[in-house]
């Protein structure tokens, strides 16, 4: 094998190239968590179709993200509007292209980005921020993946954010929903809905309209979003994007 | 009722105006007669002044109020997740308000306004938000208060009522938010002060639900399975097993007042908190300033309920705060201590005077010859000896030991025994009714105390013709017949 072959190689099969590989997703259906929560009230349970589309493998990177705001100045985090991003956006980055996390050489996920800029970046792209019902229906993995599990939940937010290569990956090929990081969704703001008075549901009350009031996962993950307004950023806020053409 | 919502009863009807001011002036005149500082009376008295209020980590309280007017204050709270210990070798991951569980103590005055920010640590992974049982509004400021992290949630509130309240996060799910330690509590003085005391502590009971059973070391995790069950593997005080045992026990000395102020996190069992050897003076059942127990041994404390408990401490000693649900305080860790220092007070309790074996019979009553168990003569010295060598080593020999030596200070020996020999009489008496109080055996003085021997006329004749012919004793033989005469004496 020529030394130019073996370069080649390693090109292929570096994180980079993975990071941006979008993977299909078929069709299919799912029961939304908690009624209503686009808006409506109900009290009948339909399963929702969920199209086709093609998700990307794994979270947008440090470097990834980097590239991005190089080729889109308004983005940089000298530059961003308090409109489109709270003032923790890409802490933790010294300057506007250097993340501060060159040991993973920017290959672990990007964080304290904003929904705005998660947005901005899927769409330089040709894509989308997934939907929730979109990523959720991958999460669920057809009721094969650990979706319940806690145990990410359970501990607190490590130093530095690993690799997303690092992260496991589910009966979909779809890596790091668990485990890793929380992800932004295009419809994240409808995430738990509100009652007739326009009141949050909180407390016992929380568990009023949901499939499964035992699924303690599910219920946090609809509550960090619901506690989002699309400025925010956290330390471990992520994103990917998906896309229902072929990419 | 507030002066806002009158107005607003005003502006809508005048009959309705009536009615309230009816009811108002009801409740001047029951206020003046009964209770001089009833809830809401002041909500008219202006705000005088802003502070921003000191909190206390478990088990301190902030110093009373002194201030005769209500306030603005502001309250800064902030949410950590962080890891810590839970019991011996157990660590656990703990969503606090303010960095352990409980949560800090809040205090502040009927009347007051409270600013309340709640900030989000930016580590933080999770949302939060804070319900005030204190607070008269949607979710107790749940409403207002959901929080993502690296933010903060500002609302005001109105301390309209009086008491000792629970604070806890209602964010979904809230049974894990609580169960991972996101409460504390939070006292409005009543306008008039509690009755002064000497020392005020804070006391709060945690459940915790982890995978591994009670004990189970390393790194817990929280069962979702176990709090949908309610079956905590760990029921403490403040926080952890032992968290204020040996040296963090409370303290107080002899002759103090003591006054704890217990709030019950749950999420999801009753307490039933009591301090052992203790009565208390006072308790103020659900933290209620108005609703007064006197000389109460046990009190319930609800999930998201308080009690405030007053108690004189007379004597020196250890107190031990447990939940009476005994299996919680024995197997679960609901176990706390006060200690109290002092001298003693001998008219209120005199520490034990004596320790006595119990003899139920009594040790000068012989009971007759055991019914229904029959002993077969025995035909010889020879077979009475090696009969009695049986008893012996059955009932005597751990005592007395094998060779009939005794134990120093302890069991007299047989061996050689110059109080056996002496008196035949004396030993089968003593084997049938027992004996206590000072004898001298070869010397040596014992005070002891022998039980009674529950044995056949046969097996005593047996043992005592044993014991006479060993060890260099003096040779006596014991018949069935001499010991049936000292049962009838």
């Amino acid at each position: 094998m020529s030394k130019r072959t073996i370069l080649v190689l390693l090109f292929l099969i570096s994180p980079a190239i993975w990071a941006s590989e979008a993977v299909f997703i078929p069709a299919g259906t799912r029961v939304p968590f908690l009624a209503g929560a686009n808006g409506k009230k109900t009290f009948k349970r339909d399963s929702v179709p969920v199209k086709a589309f093609w998700m990307d493998r794994y979270p947008a990177t440090m470097a990834e993200f980097a590239k991005f705001v190089r080729e889109n100045p308004e983005w940089r985090k000298s530059q961003i509007k308090s409109l489109y991003a709270d003032s923790h956006y890409l802490d933790g980055w010294k300057d506007d292209f250097q993340f501060g996390d060159e040991r993973n050489e920017g290959q672990a996920p990007v964080t304290h980005v904003s929904w705005f800029a998660a947005r901005a970046y899927c769409q330089a792209r040709g894509k989308d921020l997934p939907t929730t019902d979109q990523w959720e229906y991958v999460a669920y993995d057809r009721g094969r993946g650990p979706s319940k599990s806690l145990d990410w939940f359970a501990q607190p937010n490590p130093a530095r954010l690993p690799p997303v290569t690092s992260a496991s990956t589910n009966g979909f090929g779809i890596s790091g929903l668990y485990g890793l990081i929380w992800e932004w969704t295009l419809d994240f703001s409808s995430a738990i809905p509100t009652d007739t008075d326009g009141n949050d549901q909180f407390c016992g009350n929380g568990s009023l309209g949901a499939a499964d009031s035992s699924d303690y996962a599910a219920f946090l993950r609809y509550a960090f979003r619901t506690s989002l307004k699309a400025s925010y950023t956290t330390e471990n806020l992520g994103f990917r994007c998906v896309t229902e053409t072929r990419p | 009722m507030s002066q806002g919502k009158r107005l607003a009863f005003a502006r809508s009807s005048g009959k309705a105006f009536c009615s309230v001011m009816l009811l108002q002036a009801f409740c001047f005149v029951v206020g003046a007669h009964a209770r001089p500082a009833t809830a809401g009376q002041d909500s008219a008295e202006p705000l005088v002044g802003e502070e921003i209020l000191n909190l206390t980590n478990a088990p301190n309280v902030p110093p009373p109020i002194s201030r005769t007017h209500p306030a603005k204050v502001v309250v800064h709270l902030e949410v950590t997740e962080v890891e810590g210990r839970l019991a011996d070798g157990v660590s656990y991951t703990f969503w606090t308000y303010g960095g352990s569980v409980p949560g800090k103590f809040i205090r502040v005055r009927e009347g007051d306004l409270v600013e309340f920010h709640l900030d989000n640590h930016p580590h933080n992974k999770m949302p939060h938000n804070i319900d005030l049982h204190a607070v008269i509004g949607p979710g107790g400021g749940a409403a207002s208060s959901l929080t993502a992290p690296g933010h903060s949630s500002v609302f005001s509130f109105k301390a309209i009522h009086p008491g000792l309240y629970v604070y806890h996060c209602g964010t979904a799910p809230v049974v894990m938010h609580v169960a991972n330690g996101m409460y504390g509590l939070i006292l409005v003085d009543p306008i008039a002060g509690l009755p002064k005391v000497d020392h005020e502590y804070y006391v709060m009971q945690s459940e915790f639900y982890t995978k591994g059973k009670n004990g189970e070391a390393g790194d817990q995790q929280f069962s979702m399975e176990k709090a949908i069950d309610e079956k905590p593997e760990y029921i403490v005080f403040n926080g952890s097993v032992g968290s204020t045992i040996g040296s963090t026990a409370l303290e107080a000395k002899a002759g103090e007042t003591v006054r704890l102020y217990v709030g019950n996190g749950g999420p999801n069992l009753t307490s039933s908190f009591h301090v052992i050897g203790e009565v208390f003076d006072r308790v103020w059942v659900g933290g209620n300033t108005s609703l007064i127990e006197s000389n109460v041994q046990t009190t319930s404390i609800a999930p998201g309920g308080s009690s405030i408990v007053d108690f004189t401490v007379n004597v020196p000693g250890t107190f031990v705060l447990v939940d009476h649900a005994l299996s919680r305080a024995f197997n679960r860790g609901a176990l706390a201590q006060l200690k109290v220092s002092g001298d003693e007070d001998k008219s209120i309790y005199s520490g034990k005077i004596r320790d006595e074996v119990y003899l139920p019979e009594g040790t000068g009553i012989k009971v007759a010859e055991v019914p229904g168990r029959v002993t077969p003569p025995a035909r010889s010295k020879d077979e009475r000896m090696q009969r009695g060598e049986q008893v012996y080593k059955a009932n005597c020999a751990a005592c007395h030991q094998s060779e009939g030596q005794g134990i120093a200070r302890a069991f007299p020996p047989l061996a050689q025994s110059d109080f056996l020999n002496a008196d035949k009489n004396r030993a089968i008496e003593t084997i049938i009714g027992g004996r206590q109080g000072k004898l001298v055996v070869n010397g040596q003085e014992f005070d002891g105390v022998m039980p009674q021997w529950t044995l056949t006329d046969e097996e005593i004749a047996n043992l005592l013709t044993f014991v006479y012919n060993s060890w260099g004793n003096s040779g006596k033989e014991v018949s069935p017949d001499e010991v049936k005469t000292h049962r009838k004496k």
